[in-house]
């Protein structure tokens, strides 16, 4: 316990902060848990919006904008994931030239470091262009793309899911003591052969917590969903969009995720279903906590198991 | 303590002896007179090669010059029986263990007492008990008393942080903060001010406390240098000057030299003898020889229990016990 | 070396099936190679189109107003926002921009947030490293790291249904309100609220990052100010804090680049509207209106299809870009240089 007063005041005041911060974070989940739960029921989950509905807060489900979710996870991760990990390979083993190296840590830096409207709005910009055409769909008056369909979106979202992951992988390899590659070396292995049997083993854990950090970073994203996926809520997908021979069509069209559900659920956007907005903030939430939490700690084990 | 002599001149005479005995075992293989030494003539012979050097050179000076002028050590402890700090039956244990079983040392005032023993004999955790460091550990538990001017103190009321500063620590790493050369000395003498004291008023302070330490005319010229552009040894010399900063009156040193070269080695060992005297200091070592030439006490400990304690020629040169002299011979490390 | 592959084996001696190997072992690691190069520079080539692009789309709206661009202008934002679509009110194509207000907006909220969070973030930061028992910290720091995770529009909703109604009941009086609403519309929607939330927003990410920090002093150094009789509070707050000053620069350029470039939350606890709080107004200062910068260009963001507008937002665009880029350049040399000051530590 400090003496001087002014040490006093500060003592009190990290402890002050320390409770202040843990009871706001209770607070928001404790909120968001009552005010969600409530709204959430089977049907929620499992059917579509129904905008327009006179009964506000009872019809309509969120299922659409969950798989929207789901599907631009999925895509956005299956795309960044061996980008980032050759990148990371290239920053931690390789490193040459120098202003390669140099250029591409100032880079995954900088795609870190901007927010992700400006991510959108370069998606929009280049995923206008005609030529682009195949990643959406025609524009009718104008012969310019709509830059606004699941793959549009999903290039971006890998973007912004990049820098964890090769940050992460970065660390992981440069944990793996230098004897074992030297060793593999002196037995003769290429330097391929010896990231992929002796490094690449080790750094699992590192990857997985970088690709999870990615993940939790593209499902909360909403500008780039805003502007390259069209928010549009208002239309259910078209029924069988799963099927096989649907689903390339599927992808090509617009669609939302929770988090533009939500927006658009909320006052801030065009519907007034408060009920709905919480239920659907509870789900993402959820969503999130259980893919870092619960999947970090599998990783976290696997480590000990080493 | 062993102290068959109290006064400076018993000293010469006695040394003088041990001396004349150590020539007829080097000179004569066979018998000799045994004043009080029981050990195997040869030995103590292997064992007192280089200390005789020391000795006899000490004592040569000694019968040629002045028999009554005080040897050249201890004499600047002017009582051996004025204890800075006395140990009574100190036990620590983490947890379950128990490293220390209970050990009596005494520290004579102004005197430098040499902790010596194998690895893990507990010289660090004894060392770490005289400044309360060892609480930091949450399982540790201590019994006992160490006795700081008479004060135990692990008494109730004891103020931790006056305590540290009475009691100060050279660490074995250097580990000077990140900060000006400036900050780092200026640092204990902050704490203990009330109001933030002009950096005009800390300057003549920081000035003694680096003369003190020797570093003064090495870093004089720029003392807003960050401490960490130094050399090792000067960031060692640093550390200690940042420590008698806080005027202490006991400087414990846990093997401060051990990651120094022996330049840096040498000029830190001639700053503690410098500073024996005004202070008194606890230096744990793993290094026999430096023990020998700077120590005027030492205590040998083995698995946690005192063995022999008592003045450095003694245990050194005439241990009493087995094991101490099978340390001190080099037998095991 | 290479000089000695060129000696063809003597006569009689069969080449060694290793030789080969090593040769097609060597084309492996150069095809790998070639691969993990093009794809590091893949991505900076990625940054650099970014750059590129956004600025070719955003120059014709800087080309039309120059400088003015970042002033105020007299024809409200929101207005010329809308002409730019639309066409001016004498159906003309409406090209001046005076992006003052949302700049301004930026600003408010932006500083205004980190004045709350960052002390907030470093006192619980030393809170959790060093004061709390170890339980404790162990149980908090993930959850903190839980809530630097969590999605913006949790954040967002939890502003426009808690917080602002809750502020407009209590703290905004009906008469006052309904005095100004004239001029502009007062409530819980408005700068304050924007504040808050990036604060809430901007305080977990900064707190886990100086936790770590704090956490990876070395322990020489706390040890060292305890042996000189320093309480371990002040240690903390003299010893630890001053070693992570990179890791401080850090944290907080990264916060405000979060702040500056956060759209959805802004979006609906601002108020949308771009509106330049006066402070002159006193107390109402904190409920009036504001609408940043990316909460701009979500807001409008129907209009692409209009030429002039699409130029107008993509503009708003080139500054975030720039000014991010320069937060994390700026970091990224200062934290570099703090730790050559520290001695490589």
């Amino acid at each position: 316990m400090p003496v001087r007063l002014s040490d006093r005041i500060g003592y009190y005041g990290a402890w002050a902060s320390g409770l202040f911060l843990t009871s706001v974070v209770f607070g928001i989940v404790a909120w968001l848990l009552v005010n969600g739960l409530r709204n959430i029921d089977w049907a929620f989950l499992t059917t579509n919006p129904a905008p327009g509905s006179i009964e506000i807060g009872v019809a309509g489900g969120i299922v659409a904008p969950l798989i929207g979710t789901l599907i631009i996870t999925a895509m956005g991760t299956a795309i960044a994931l061996p980008l980032g990990l050759m990148t990371a390979v290239f920053l931690g083993e390789h490193g040459k030239p120098k202003w390669l190296k140099q250029g591409t840590d100032t880079a995954i830096d900088l795609i870190f470091g901007v927010p992700s409207i400006v991510f959108a709005l370069f998606g929009l910009a280049i995923f206008s262009s005609p030529s682009m055409i195949f990643l959406s769909s025609e524009v009718q008056t104008s012969g310019m793309a709509t830059a606004k369909s699941y793959f549009c979106a999903a290039l971006m979202m890998a973007l912004i899911a990049l820098p964890p992951i090769v940050r992460s992988t970065q660390a992981a390899i440069s944990q793996v003591p230098n004897v074992q590659r030297e060793a593999a070396y002196a037995l003769g292995k290429t330097r391929f052969a010896t990231i992929r049997k002796i490094v690449f083993p080790s750094i699992k854990p590192g990857i997985a917590t970088g690709t999870i950090l990615g993940m939790g970073r593209i499902a909360g994203d909403t500008a780039i969903v805003w502007i390259l996926l069209g928010g549009a809520v208002l239309e259910p997908p078209q029924p069988g969009w799963y099927e096989p021979q649907n689903f390339l069509d599927f992808l090509h069209g617009t669609g939302s995720t929770l988090t533009t559900y939500v927006y658009f659920a909320s006052p801030a956007g065009e519907g007034n279903a408060e009920g709905k907005a919480y239920g659907a903030a509870l789900v993402l939430f959820a969503l999130v906590f259980i893919v870092n939490i619960v999947l970090g700690r599998l990783g976290q084990r696997k480590i000990g198991r080493q | 303590m062993e102290a068959n002599d109290n006064t400076p001149p018993v000293d010469a005479e006695y040394e003088k002896a041990q001396a004349q005995e150590w020539r007829h075992v080097l000179d004569a293989s066979s018998d000799r007179q045994a004043a009080g030494i029981d050990s195997d003539p040869t030995e103590a012979a292997v064992v007192a090669e280089p200390v005789l050097a020391g000795v006899g050179a000490s004592a040569a000076g000694g019968s040629s010059a002045d028999l009554d002028a005080p040897p050249p050590r201890r004499q600047h402890i002017a009582d051996p029986n004025d204890l800075a700090l006395a140990i009574r039956g100190l036990r620590v244990s983490y947890g379950p263990a128990e490293i220390l079983h209970g050990v009596d040392i005494d520290a004579p005032r102004g005197g430098v007492v040499a902790l010596v023993g194998p690895s893990g004999c507990g010289k660090t955790t004894l060392l770490r008990s005289l400044n309360r460091l060892t609480e930091l550990a949450p399982t540790a538990k201590i019994e006992g008393e160490v006795l700081l001017d008479g004060a135990n103190i692990y008494g109730p009321k004891v103020d931790l942080n006056l305590l540290r500063r009475r009691v100060g620590m050279v660490f074995q790493q250097p580990n000077p903060f990140p900060m000006s050369i400036f900050d780092n000395v200026a640092f204990a003498i902050r704490e203990q001010a009330q109001r933030r004291p002009s950096r005009g008023s800390l300057l003549p302070q920081v000035e003694q406390a680096l003369e003190r330490a020797g570093l003064w005319d090495e870093v004089k010229d720029d003392l807003n240098r960050s401490a960490l552009s130094m050399s090792g040894g000067q960031q060692q010399r640093l550390c200690i000057a940042r420590t008698l900063a806080a005027d202490p009156e006991v400087l414990l040193m846990d093997e401060p030299c051990s990651a120094l070269d022996p330049r840096s080695t040498a000029r830190i060992e001639e700053l503690i003898v410098q500073l024996a005297g005004s202070l008194t200091v606890v230096i744990v070592t793993h290094n026999l020889a430096q023990a020998r030439r700077i120590a005027d006490y030492a205590a040998f400990l083995l698995n946690g229990d005192l063995i022999e304690q008592g003045p450095a020629e003694q245990i050194f040169e005439t241990p009493r016990e087995q094991s101490t002299r099978d340390f001190v011979a080099g037998i095991f490390g | 070396m290479s000089s000695i592959s060129n000696i063809p084996p003597p006569l009689g001696v069969p080449r060694t099936g290793r030789a080969s190997a090593a040769k097609s072992a060597n084309r492996q690691d150069r095809i790998f190679i070639w691969i993990v190069q093009g794809i590091a520079a893949f991505t900076l080539i990625v940054i650099a189109s970014v750059a590129i692009f956004v600025f070719k789309e955003g120059w014709p709206s800087f080309q039309a107003n120059g400088l003015s661009w970042f002033a105020a202008g007299d024809v409200p934002l929101d207005r010329q926002l809308g002409y730019s679509f639309t066409g001016g009110p004498d159906g003309e194509t409406y090209t001046a921009l005076n992006a003052w207000p949302a700049i301004a907006g930026t600003i408010l909220s932006t500083g205004g947030a980190l004045l709350i969070a960052f002390p907030l973030s470093l006192l619980t930061a030393i809170f959790l490293a060093e004061l709390a028992p170890k339980r404790v910290a162990g149980f908090l720091s993930p959850i903190v790291t839980m809530l630097a995770a969590t999605p913006s529009v949790v954040f967002g909703l939890f502003a426009i249904l808690v917080l602002g109604p809750w502020m407009t009941q209590h703290l905004v009086s009906e008469s006052v309100a309904s005095e100004l609403a004239i001029v502009v519309p007062i409530g819980g929607a408005s700068v304050l609220l924007a504040t808050i939330v990036l604060a809430v927003m901007i305080a977990p990410l900064m707190t886990a990052i100086f936790t770590d920090a704090l956490r990876g002093v070395p322990n020489k150094w706390k040890e060292g100010a305890i042996a000189l009789g320093c309480d371990p509070w002040r240690m903390s707050r003299r010893v630890s804090v001053g070693a992570i000053r990179p890791a401080l620069v850090a944290g907080a350029s990264l916060a405000i680049g979060r702040a500056v470039g956060e759209a959805i939350a802004v979006s609906m606890a601002g108020g949308g509207i771009a509106f330049v709080p006066n402070p002159m107004d006193g107390v109402w200062f904190f409920f009036e209106p504001v609408r940043p910068l990316a909460a701009t260009v979500v807001d409008y963001s129907e209009g692409f299809s209009g030429e002039v507008l699409k130029a107008n937002l993509f503009a708003i665009g080139v500054v975030l870009f720039i000014t991010t880029a320069a937060l994390t350049i700026g970091a990224k040399i200062a934290s570099a240089s703090a730790q050559k000051r520290l001695g490589g530590h």
